[in-house]
């Protein structure tokens, strides 16, 4: 039994009796008749809209066409995007494609992030198309949903889309492509050079090369070397964040570096070292402890009991 | 794939422990940093903007504009009235008046020389500006609760550790010494074997009416579509903006269980050394007067979340119990314990609770060094589905039972359908 409603809700709840709240199947569907009958009544936005949070938890195929109904509507279209997104059954996600047809503006948007959520395959091919209309927001919401699907046919039009885009529609393809390294993990390192080498803003391509030394793992030394000696101090902390992802695979590389660096980038290095406990480490601090530089020395000592 | 976005639970015990010791980690500021005077020089300070900043937000910035190598240079706010004292804020500390103002977060985060943010808008906002903010490439400290759904809190993590940002969850009872120190007694065994673990949490609501419609202000003044943001619409009254959207459904998090349950649920996963897992049941019992829901992690612990019977030091109090004795804490900084031997080795209050001095030094710290903070997403994204879990278990009125590696309840169509929620459009994350 749900618990600790408020009175209008109660109230709203006393219309769907006797059935609100209790398990069977039957009392399931008289409840979603119920709440259906109140979605194609005069009823207020109040009640539809609680109807459709109620039909998120127990509604089923049955609902979908009256859901769908609401879509276009200002007020109720996130309602019954609530219930649509949760409907396990494959006509929620038909409702929602047939929706990308005949809705327009914010509710579109609504409609690609709820496809994109359901990670609905089948809008694949729509949410493409989509990406070569003039409406940002609706370019941008169609690239999320694809890197949250990301399936293969997903992944290679962003990338396609992505090699010939411009700077800021290659932002937010980029990290779609992100998105799809996770979901595709043998494309992956595809998708994180492709990112990291293009024209995209500096934390892109950090977060890129992030991903890229990661996902290689003992493979990405060089990568991660690369990094570490970079000019730039962003890059560096970004590979000693890699770094620490990467664990012990990445401690030869940590000491290979380390004399070269600035004091203060040794000085984070050092903590590094400290915390990893590596034995590896050991000669590299113990040679900080008696350095000239007071930054260094300072984190080489609190470094030292961790060995 | 060889990608390890967590670390490895070796290094993670050992950063928790490190963690746990940042309330006496010094501020990591370069000495090539400091100019004349010791001040910090400008290339070496941490810009910082914030998202959302009234009441809990003003104490967590207050705190931020004492370190002396961060300078405040942006607020967001949907109100015309918080941008201008926050403004004020910011620029009394700064000596200057150069602190920007905006209405649309989204312009804040578009600024590249940004490092980092603060969000303390409510609930509803937290998840979804986090996730803006690492795209845009900026370190987050997120107020809690940080996600209103277990989907969020998923999300939210893979945002994170796909952007390689560094994120603190606003927990800041991770790092007071006192509440440190009762988590470590019941790590080290000095309680004898962990048996029960204790968190205090609200009088638990749900409401799910809506307050009566009011003529909505010039959006310059409140912006009441982008104060909705992802949460379901609804006709615009003036309490919610003056901070009584809490207890109700759509913009508060898990039935407000995550209100204190965020801080003290996150402390018994901590106690238990389950900061990478959850419990692996909950079931709400009837007990007068009071919301108690009891929980079981997969070795055995019991986990209890209730409102009463403590012993009165402070708010969002936490007791953990071993076979040989027991600890109990709260924001006062006193805390009591089973015996004249446990009693010996208490440190003396410091800090309340509430203080979150520590908690962002740490912060800075991280964005310096690129480690984990004290209340890191992954931590955070098990405490928010814990949370969230056991809300739902209250709500749905009955006991159920959760899978801690798939984040799914097992069994149960209806809970599994309550870890999500759509978001309103256009503010889809």
């Amino acid at each position: 039994m749900f618990r600790r409603l408020s009175l209008p809700f109660l109230a709203f709840a006393f219309a769907c009796l006797p059935t609100i709240g209790f398990g069977q199947t039957t009392e399931k569907g008289d409840e979603q008749a119920r709440l259906i009958s109140v979605l194609e009544s005069e009823a207020t936005t109040f009640d539809k809209a609680k109807a459709c949070q109620r039909l998120a938890v127990v509604g089923d195929k049955a609902a979908v066409p009256t859901l769908a109904t609401l879509l276009p509507d200002e007020k109720l279209s996130g309602y019954a995007r609530t219930a649509l997104q949760r409907i396990p059954d494959p006509s929620a996600g038909a409702a929602l494609r047939l929706a990308l047809l005949n809705v327009e503006g914010d509710q579109l948007v609504g409609v690609i992030h709820s496809l994109g959520q359901r990670r609905d395959q089948e809008a694949v091919p729509k949410l493409i198309e989509l990406l070569d209309g003039e409406d940002t927001a609706v370019f941008a919401a169609a690239a999320r949903a694809l890197g949250a699907i990301g399936n293969q046919q997903a992944a290679s039009s962003l990338r396609a889309k992505f090699v010939t885009g411009d700077k800021e529609q290659k932002a937010v393809l980029g990290d779609a492509l992100l998105r799809c390294g996770q979901r595709i993990p043998q494309r992956a390192v595809e998708f994180y050079d492709l990112v990291r080498q293009a024209d995209v803003p500096d934390h892109l391509r950090l977060a890129a090369t992030y991903d890229a030394i990661v996902v290689r793992g003992e493979n990405g030394k060089d990568l991660l070397g690369e990094s570490l000696d970079a000019a730039d101090d962003a890059t560096f902390r970004m590979a000693l964040q890699a770094a620490r992802a990467l664990g012990a695979e990445a401690t030869p590389t940590l000491i290979d570096r380390f004399e070269q660096q600035k004091p203060d980038r040794r000085a984070l290095m050092l903590i590094e070292f400290g915390e990893s406990g590596d034995e590896r480490c050991l000669a590299a601090v113990r040679q900080a402890a008696g350095s000239d530089n007071e930054e260094v020395r300072v984190q080489a000592l609190r470094a030292l009991p961790a060995f | 794939m060889s990608r390890k976005p967590n670390p490895t639970r070796r290094r993670f015990l050992k950063s928790t422990a490190a963690a746990s010791t940042v309330f006496a980690a010094p501020t990591i500021v370069s000495a090539a940093a400091l100019g004349r005077g010791g001040t910090v020089a400008p290339s070496e300070r941490i810009l910082l903007g914030g998202i959302g900043i009234r009441n809990r937000g003003s104490k967590v910035l207050g705190a931020m504009l004492e370190q002396p190598d961060v300078r405040f240079v942006a607020i967001a706010d949907v109100r015309a009235d918080r941008r201008k004292a926050v403004k004020e804020m910011a620029d009394r500390a700064n000596g200057d008046s150069q602190c920007a103002t905006y209405r649309d977060m989204q312009e804040l985060l578009d600024r590249s020389d940004i490092d980092a943010v603060l969000i303390a808008t409510g609930d509803r906002w937290h998840a979804p500006a986090s996730i803006r903010a690492v795209q845009a490439g900026k370190d987050v400290y997120c107020e809690k609760p940080c996600a209103m759904t277990i989907e969020l809190a998923q999300k939210l993590a893979d945002a994170v550790n796909r952007h390689g940002r560094v994120f603190q969850a606003g927990t800041q009872r991770r790092t007071c010494a006192h509440f440190v120190h009762a988590v470590r007694l019941a790590q080290s065994g000095r309680l004898g074997k962990l048996q029960t673990v204790h968190a205090s949490i609200y009088e638990l609501v749900d409401r799910q009416d809506w307050l009566p419609a009011e003529p909505q202000p010039p959006r310059d003044e409140i912006d009441w579509d982008t104060w909705l943001g992802p949460a379901p619409w609804r006709p615009y009254n003036r309490a919610y903006v003056d901070g009584r959207w809490r207890g109700y459904h759509d913009f508060d998090s898990g039935a407000r269980l995550l209100d204190w349950g965020a801080h003290t649920l996150d402390l018994c996963q901590w106690a238990n050394q389950a900061d990478e897992t959850t419990p692996v049941e909950f079931e709400p019992l009837d007990v007068e007067g009071d919301n108690v829901i009891v929980g079981r992690y997969a070795n055995g612990v019991k986990v209890v979340l209730r409102k009463g019977g403590w012993l009165g030091l402070g708010t969002c109090p936490v007791r953990f119990e071993g076979d040989e004795g027991w600890v109990e804490t709260g924001d006062s900084g006193r805390m009591a314990v089973s015996s004249a031997a446990l009693r010996a080795k208490l440190p003396p209050p410091v800090d309340a609770g509430t203080i979150p001095k520590n908690h962002v030094r740490d912060f800075f710290n991280c964005v310096k060094s690129r480690r984990p903070t004290a209340a890191n997403v992954n931590v955070a994204r098990k405490t928010h589905v814990a949370c969230h879990a056991a809300a739902i278990a209250w709500i749905l009125g009955r006991k159920i039972t959760f899978d801690p590696v798939q984040e799914m309840f097992v069994g149960d169509d209806e809970a599994n359908r309550m870890r999500s929620r759509a978001m309103r459009e256009p503010y889809g994350v």
